[in-house]
């Protein structure tokens, strides 16, 4: 057995066994619905060209949450930590003794703390090696914001981090998934979230990605509540959708993985991928919740993508002319809202897709509870 | 969605770290107690109380061809060994359905470094640094390295990340998501982390002595790569198989950012998922690689949680192989797995 206890306080164990003669390990499927939503989105700022969340004291406090803890939250940390709270609140979920172990946490970030790392940074070059702040450390930690959510809630099961770029939001959701289908936890709280960072402008505007009639940077953090059939059953839970499917792909062709890479082929795999686990055809499906970002050559491959496997008739939904891009955040969006859609009647069944730097692609498929 | 009933198994191993360039030479330094602690190279620490570190002697070049921050070369010098441990050819198709899981806590803080160095100094600093920092990227350009086409993610779940990714691992394989995997772990030496761990007070004055001195940690750096593979894959293929993988636990403490909890209810819990899942009994375990730290606070609860939950378990045994590596962060967990597979393999503890 191999053990690591982490900050954020964060607990990891693993059983290594040789020629062992057990092996009757059951993975029942498990049907999974989303419970709860928490957005905390951004308003746009003129002077920065960026769509910028507000966060006040009074918000927190109306979730019991005491400014002398809150003021030790670096952004990203305190963004995170709005959503989870408004999506334990919209699912009817209070954390108690007798469920804290049975509720995880995972998140998706593109660029995690980059803030506060190159804060951190800048004042010990600009200071010297022994001059850092043992205040601000913790905060360049990636899962800090996890660790905070954690000792807010006091949610005790799964808690895992994810960085690997803008569909992280999404893979979050694969991951929480998976934990609840493992039997480790019955209710997951999956995040995508991200703040606005200088280093995000520096680079997307390096890589042609950012300015006028491109993308517009965004910041913001949205939780959805993922649950077991029987927990929800017996919580009386509402349910937004069914998760019917999810998959992640990645494109080969390249040999970097700091860029974008746009891959038909891996684009077009996930979706599939999805549909064959939900047992459904394109045909069945009538809305995409897109990543288009309002950069040309990303929309338009988007949409030849969408036109060939699904036809004309596919409804593409945009979360980002109104939230701006704030990469894992962003799509953690797409998928709440098409879950909100969904549970709106506004469509049966729908996909969230989105890609990134890391050239993976992940869809999820959702359909009526 | 479908699942599998499938076994998992290990099929390869790579490691580098302070003790050594491969996987041989670390697990015989372990055995020998030898100590890859020496005093600080990589920056001055003359104004620190403390100067000790782990470091790893080989260039970024000689650990990968290309330009990568030091924390993804390190991790294509464990991959690249775990891969041609396994016997997997990576310019082969089977190549292409491998996916990529890594953990890492400090990511790109070399290029972070070099980056903000130019900046604050008045240069410009170099794009490519930048493009380099976030973890994102990690996982993704190891994948590349080596044509690899399966599911990638980047744990960053500070010093859990490493056992967090194998974890992971594992429960993509079980969920059908994937045949094979590198998972592990990866992270440089960094002036980020030794400034931090320096401010909070927890680097050790000289050598560390986990359940020992426990006055503190030594920083090290390195990174831990095994192939976790289903049990049929491996067999179709005729690989050789070190072990089983049989499950994990993770948990939070709920407790604090920085320390763990004083009565170890979170490192419990997480040792009884882990043997729960796997299906073994407390009294089945022989051998415990701790995470063993070396600071009063992990070393006390660990000791406090490994007692109570194996107190029926006479004959198991503990160690920390941090004594040797120093503490690697992210890359931690992957390296002390490999380290554990390799002496349940061998049949000698480290």
């Amino acid at each position: 057995m191999s053990n690591s206890f982490a900050f954020g306080g964060n607990n990891a164990s693993i059983v290594f066994a040789k020629d062992p003669n057990l092996l009757n390990l059951t993975c029942p499927k498990q049907d999974l619905y989303v419970t709860g939503v928490g957005i905390v989105g951004g308003e746009f700022d003129e002077a920065s060209k960026t769509y910028v969340a507000k966060l006040d004291t009074d918000t927190f406090k109306s979730y019991g949450v005491k400014s002398a803890f809150l003021r030790k939250l670096d952004r990203l940390s305190q963004l995170q930590l709005l959503s989870g709270l408004r999506a334990l609140e919209d699912a009817g979920v209070t954390v108690t003794p007798e469920n804290e172990g049975i509720i995880g946490i995972c998140i998706g970030t593109n660029d995690g703390p980059m803030t506060e790392i190159a804060n951190f940074q800048k004042g010990i070059i600009r200071d010297g090696i022994d001059k850092g702040s043992a205040f601000a450390f913790p905060n360049t930690v990636y899962n800090a914001a996890g660790g905070y959510l954690s000792i807010a809630t006091g949610i005790k099961g799964y808690n895992v981090t994810i960085a690997n770029g803008f569909q992280s939001g999404l893979q979050s959701v694969c991951a929480a998934a998976g934990a609840i289908m493992f039997g480790y936890e019955s209710i997951m709280l999956a995040s995508g979230t991200d703040e606005c960072t200088d280093i995000d402008e520096e680079i997307y505007s390096d890589l042609g990605m950012a300015g006028e009639g491109k993308m517009t940077l965004g910041e913001g953090s949205v939780t959805c509540v993922i649950e077991k059939d029987s927990s929800a059953t017996e919580r009386g839970a509402k349910r937004y959708a069914k998760i019917a499917g999810f998959s992640s792909t990645r494109d080969t062709s390249g040999d970097r993985s700091d860029n974008l890479r746009l891959s038909e082929a891996a684009l077009t795999k996930a979706i599939l991928n999805v549909l064959e686990e939900g047992g459904m055809k394109a045909s069945d499906v009538k809305c995409i919740y897109g990543f288009g970002n309002g950069i040309a050559e990303i929309d338009n491959f988007e949409m030849d993508v969408y036109k060939k496997i699904f036809g004309d008739g596919i409804e593409v939904k945009l979360v980002k002319k109104d939230f701006g891009e704030a990469r894992a955040a962003s799509s953690s969006l797409q998928f709440a809202m098409l879950a909100k859609d969904i549970s709106d009647g506004k469509f049966e069944s729908g996909i969230a897709v989105s890609y990134g730097t890391s050239a993976l692609y992940s869809a999820v498929l959702l359909t009526k509870a | 969605m479908p699942m599998n009933e499938k076994r998992c198994v290990i099929t390869g191993l790579g490691l580098v770290c302070a003790i050594g360039n491969d996987t041989e030479e670390c697990f015989e330094s372990a055995l020998n107690g030898k100590s890859g602690i020496t005093d600080v190279k990589s920056f001055d620490t003359s104004a620190c109380y403390s100067h000790k570190g782990a470091e790893v002697s080989s260039t970024n070049e000689q650990l990968a061809k290309g330009r990568y921050d030091r924390t993804t070369a390190l991790g294509i010098k464990a991959a690249g060994e775990a891969l041609a441990d396994a016997g997997i050819d990576t310019d082969s198709e089977g190549a292409s359905d491998i996916g990529v899981i890594l953990g890492s806590c400090i990511a790109g803080a070399a290029c972070v470094e070099k980056y903000y160095n130019a900046k604050v100094n008045g240069g410009k600093g170099d794009i490519d640094d930048l493009k380099a920092m976030p973890a994102s990227v990690i996982a993704g350009n190891v994948a590349d390295y080596y044509n690899a086409g399966g599911i990638t993610a980047n744990i960053v779940n500070a010093c859990a990340a490493g056992t967090l990714s194998v974890a992971m691992a594992i429960d993509l394989i079980r969920g059908g998501k994937g045949e094979i995997f590198l998972a592990g772990g990866c992270d440089s030496f960094s002036s980020l982390a030794y400034a931090g761990f320096h401010a909070l007070r927890a680097l050790a004055p000289s050598d560390c002595s986990p359940f020992n001195h426990s006055d503190g940690i030594t920083l090290g750096e390195g990174a831990g790569v095994l192939v976790v593979e289903s049990y049929e894959h491996a067999v179709k293929r005729g690989a050789k198989i070190y072990c089983d993988v049989l499950g994990s636990g993770v948990s939070s403490d709920a407790y604090h950012i920085t320390a763990p909890r004083p009565d170890g209810e979170g490192q419990m819990s997480v040792i009884t998922r882990a043997v729960k899942n796997s299906g073994l009994k407390f009294t089945d375990i022989e051998y415990v690689n701790a995470h063993g730290t070396g600071t009063a606070k992990n070393d006390e609860s660990e000791f406090l949680s490994l007692n109570t939950v194996f107190a029926d378990n006479k004959d198991l045994s503990v160690s920390s192989t941090k004594s040797m590596t120093g503490h690697c962060l992210g890359a931690a967990g992957a390296i002390e797995a490999v380290l554990t597979v390799k002496a349940l393999k061998e049949g000698r503890k480290t």
